[in-house]
């Protein structure tokens, strides 16, 4: 009970203050978990942004891996319900906000004023992933049959992410 | 909350009448808990690529395939997540609360980030116990191409839906030119919607607007 206590504290302190925010966390997180409580190496601090990074989850997985790390399953448990749990009950709070204030003209104005702006920021993260994703021609190849097949041909993006699952395993691509 | 009971988004349903404005019926599916919860466990099995790739297969899982959620609430969950940070927890948030309430909000984003947490353990633990991460690295970088191909189709759906005049076309491109340089996407929309004020006379240049696509995006629009 000692080391589940101290990793949800901790994690519940980081999880109020940035909500369980992206990227800000990386430094936020190294500041406690590697220079003040002695957690994690930096080393190990920096494979574990690697293996966050694997997952289809936020950065804020992170947690998880610093959980295990001082108290194993328990501890990977804890700090990710600790980290979240804020993040998780203001959000909630909005969504119900907004199914109160939806009819509301004002609102839903403003809502519907910055609905292109999203979309614009959704070509955004495609446009910054583009170098890391698409450095030889085998990659902006299967971007392109990719795209085709998702938007023309409707495939299941689980298919698709197959595929470039395969391509990658095998070492075709990129 | 019943295990059978199913919900769907239906506009009209909760007094939209009310606010005088007439949606398309654009919303017609319907899921139970189960179901949804079970869409959320396999998109945070198959998101890879995190944030916008993970909207992506939202939006074309309840938006476009399941018609649970219309593009313009999906757009607001998502812009609403965005000041929180990890905005694709908090589209599933958002999902799973207006489908279900407190408890579907709240189900939906363990569901969806349950995946990556068994993952990291088990990552965890091969890395704690050989000191190595697994080959899952190459995998993952196949995998590059084709989210940055997701979410290319997730935006150009969403746009279709959501950009419907020249004017909201302009501010979606500058969206865009500013997130690629990297500023804070808080700023990005608040500043959309003060440039949608002072271009609009107060009301809404670069709205969504229920009113038919723009002819040109339509040419383009589903078959």
């Amino acid at each position: 009970m000692g080391p589940l206590f101290g990793v949800a504290a901790t994690f519940l302190k980081i999880g109020f203050v940035f909500f369980g925010g992206g990227v800000v966390l990386v430094p936020v997180l190294h500041q406690h978990l590697v220079t003040d409580l002695h957690w994690l190496t930096s080393r190990e601090f920096l494979d574990g942004v690697a293996i966050s990074n694997l997952t289809p989850g936020p950065i804020a997985v992170l947690a998880t891996f610093a959980g295990y790390r001082v108290a194993s399953v328990g501890g990977a448990l804890a700090a990710t319900v600790a980290l979240f749990a804020p993040g998780v009950a203001l959000m909630l709070m909005i969504s119900h906000q907004y199914a109160r204030l939806r009819d509301d003209h004002r609102a839903k104005r403003f809502l519907n004023g910055i609905n292109p702006a999203v979309t614009g920021l959704i070509f955004a993260a495609a446009v910054l992933l583009g170098p890391a994703g698409l450095a030889s021609w085998r990659g902006l190849l299967l971007s392109g049959v990719s795209f085709l097949l998702l938007t023309r041909f409707r495939w299941h993006p689980a298919f698709v992410l197959g595929i470039g699952a395969a391509t990658g395993y095998l070492g075709v691509c990129p | 909350m019943a295990a059978g009971e199913r919900r769907s988004w239906v506009p009209g349903s909760e007094g939209e009448a009310s606010a005088g404005l007439v949606h398309e019926p654009e919303v017609a599916g319907s899921i139970s808990l189960g179901r949804l919860l079970v869409a959320f466990l396999k998109i945070g099995s198959i998101g890879f690529g995190g944030g916008m790739a993970v909207i992506a297969l939202m939006e074309q899982e309840f938006a476009r395939k399941r018609r649970l959620i219309s593009e313009d609430e999906f757009v607001h969950g998502v812009a609403l997540g965005q000041i929180l940070g990890p905005f694709a927890a908090n589209a599933a948030i958002f999902i799973g609360y207006r489908l279900f309430g407190l408890l579907g909000g709240l189900l939906c984003v363990i569901a969806f980030l349950a995946p990556s947490v068994v993952l990291v353990i088990a990552l965890s633990y091969l890395y704690f116990e050989y000191h190595s991460i697994p080959a899952l690295q190459g995998i993952v970088a196949g995998l590059g191409p084709v989210v940055i191909a997701l979410i290319f189709s997730a935006g150009w759906s969403i746009a279709r839906n959501v950009v419907r005049t020249p004017a909201a076309l302009v501010v979606a491109a500058v969206a865009a030119a500013a997130g690629i340089a990297r500023l804070n996407s808080i700023w990005v929309l608040l500043a959309a919607r003060a440039a949608g004020l002072l271009l609009g006379r107060g009301d809404d240049a670069a709205a969504s607007t229920p009113v038919r696509p723009h002819p040109r995006l339509s040419l383009l629009s589903r078959r």
